[in-house]
């Protein structure tokens, strides 16, 4: 069985070659033993394998020991422990060292003793530095580890710690540009909520200006003119004719401002029929006037403020071609855009210096109420060319 | 007392009430009531309607005693009423309102039989209109009546249609020439049966007789050349 072995694996042959020899050395057939042995040692030594050659060569001493053929074991001893030397196999070396001091006598032996004991202390002492490194290299790895755990957990939460911090810039960003939206957003909210404030008071005003206005001209026609007509009856029925005449004229006066006071809710009678009433009590041969594009402009829509304001405007500026510049005809031209209403009114009167500061209370008046609606006033005037006022007014009061 | 003339006349001020009804009485023959305020003067109207029902009432348009509680707070919705109640009887109104938009709106919503004003009024015109409104007749104050006549110009400048009309009419022997020579803004044309009808509504509006006094009338006042 061993035999088979010897073609397979030379190492195992040789190790189970050398264990049963061993055993037979062991059994005391030394004859055999010494056959296997060398044997083992020649197939060791035809492959060149030292670490076999030392046990060989330690197995041969031992045997050659115990037939007390000393000089043959020292032989073997020594070629063992040289190769343990060359190898570097303290412990194998010790082995030896301990057979040659047993076996070679007198003071060479004890050398070898020593030779040992030194050895073995060295090794003892290298075996301890080894293990104080291993122990310190293990100590330090496991600092080192738990250091890098520490590290690592400080890495992660310093990561986090970044991360969180990073999310919070963004969160920041973020909210800091939600707040400037926010805040322009609000910002143009509150701007266009306080220009739509300040449009709507001021259609306001001008609403409660205007019913003050027709409580006035309603106490004006009903009382005031009631009162004078009573004088005038009673005057009449006197016969103090000359004072009746010059109360006639005086309730005729009053009348007039009444119903220049008044005018009609735009609610109960169109801008159009208002304007063509207003245009009616105007109307002379001599002096037309011509109203174009009036339906051009969806008048339902328009605030009550700017109509009435457009209104008066109108009347006022018809009065002065009338008066002023004896025009004797007036056109007025309406427009709707987008956003505003514009109207011209132009006359083919005689003009007048729109730069002299003569130009009255009448254009005033009428600038004032239409900046009064957001709108814009221009008038343009030369000499015996005739007059054309233009005006902007927009519709949602921006 | 039974063929005699029944007349409410509602104002607010004594003094208009018993001036009319002075004049009224100058005239005589006319059973006269008076009362100062709308709701009565209706109240009074239906009470009435089936024994002795008025054939005139007279009403002034603004009435200052109105208050909070009054239902009808004017002349203009005192006729209201009575027009939607459908009650027999016919109205003229006496008034300090010259303002043409007032005026008008009376006039062509309401549709008065007389306007007045207080201010020019006499015996006779009072008497004149009540003859002309027992006829069925309409009868406006000869201010009311320019006011009125010059807004129907003013209105008519203001209408290209009514215009086109007025300038094609003379160059035409028949009307039924004038279709699809009259357009709208947009281009359309009118057909003649909206030609016949706008014509009409000229003529009234001016007081013409027929089409050749309306092209007359038209170019004296100015509307056309």
């Amino acid at each position: 069985m061993v035999a088979d072995l010897k073609v397979e694996n030379a190492y195992r042959y040789e190790s189970a070659l050398e264990g049963l020899s061993y055993g037979r050395f062991m059994q005391g057939d030394k004859k055999l033993a010494l056959k296997g042995y060398l044997e083992v040692l020649k197939s060791r030594q035809s492959r060149g394998y030292k670490r076999g050659l030392i046990f060989s060569y330690a197995l041969l001493g031992e045997l050659h020991a115990s037939n007390n053929e000393t000089k043959k074991a020292i032989f073997f001893i020594k070629k063992s422990l040289q190769t343990a030397k060359e190898l570097l196999t303290p412990t194998k070396k010790l082995e030896n060292l301990l057979l040659l001091s047993k076996l070679v006598r007198g003071e060479k032996g004890r050398k070898y003793l020593e030779e040992r004991t030194q050895l073995n202390d060295s090794l003892h002492k290298r075996e301890r530095i080894l293990k104080n490194k291993f122990t310190k290299v293990r100590y330090e790895t496991e600092k080192k580890d738990k250091e890098n755990i520490s590290l690592k957990l400080e890495n992660t939460r310093n990561q986090l710690a970044l991360e969180t911090e990073r999310q919070h810039k963004i969160i920041g960003f973020l909210s800091a540009g939600a707040s400037i939206l926010f805040l322009g957003f609000g910002a143009s909210i509150v701007t266009n909520r306080r220009k739509k404030l300040i449009f709507e008071a001021k259609m306001k005003q001008i609403e409660v200006r205007e019913k003050e206005r027709q409580r006035i001209a309603k106490s004006l026609h009903d009382e005031v003119a009631g009162d004078i007509r009573m004088l005038h009856l009673e005057l009449t029925k006197r016969k103090q004719l000359e004072e009746a005449k010059k109360l006639a004229i005086i309730k005729g006066t009053v009348r007039n401002l009444s119903h220049q006071l008044s005018s009609e809710s735009f609610e109960k009678v169109s801008f159009k029929n208002q304007i063509i009433s207003l245009i009616s009590d105007f109307f002379e041969i001599d002096f037309k006037i011509k109203v174009q594009e009036i339906d051009t402009v969806i008048w339902k829509d328009i605030n009550n403020s700017i109509k009435r304001t457009l209104f008066l405007v109108i009347r006022e500026s018809i009065q002065n071609s009338k008066i002023h510049a004896e025009a004797s005809a007036v056109i007025l031209n309406f427009k709707q855009t987008k956003k505003a209403i514009t109207l011209t009114i132009s006359d083919n009167g005689k003009g007048f210096n729109t730069a002299s500061k003569k130009a009255g209370i009448g254009l005033k008046n009428m600038q004032e109420r239409i900046e009064e609606v957001n709108g814009t006033f221009s008038i343009e005037s030369t000499s015996d060319k005739g007059t054309s006022i233009y005006i902007e007014i927009s519709t949602n009061g921006r | 007392m039974a063929d005699k003339t029944r007349i409410l006349i509602a104002d607010d001020h004594q003094l208009t009430l018993n001036g009319i009804r002075c004049y009224l009485k100058e005239l005589g023959g006319f059973d006269v009531v008076t009362i100062n305020n709308c709701d009565a003067a209706l109240e009074l109207i239906k009470s009435n309607e089936n024994s002795t029902p008025f054939q005139i009432l007279f009403t002034d348009l603004s009435f200052d005693n109105a208050t909070q509680q009054t239902n009808l707070k004017g002349g203009e919705e005192l006729i209201k009423a009575i027009r939607k109640d459908k009650i027999d009887i016919k109205i003229g109104v006496i008034t300090g309102h010259t303002e043409t938009n007032r005026v008008y709106n009376v006039i062509s919503n309401l549709n008065p039989n007389a306007y007045l004003l207080k201010s020019k009024c006499d015996a006779t015109e009072i008497g004149f209109a009540v003859q002309k409104i027992l006829h069925n007749e309409y009868y406006y104050t000869h201010e009311i009546h320019q006011k009125i006549l010059r807004r129907n110009i003013v209105q008519i400048q203001m209408d290209e249609v009514a215009l086109q009309i007025l300038n094609e009419l003379p160059k035409h022997v028949k009307i039924a020439n004038l279709e699809g020579i009259i357009s709208k803004n947009d281009g359309i044309k009118i057909k003649l049966r909206s030609i016949e009808t706008k014509l009409a509504n000229l003529r009234t509006d001016l007081n013409a007789i027929n089409n050749i006094d309306l092209i007359l009338k038209a170019k004296e006042l100015g509307i056309i050349d």
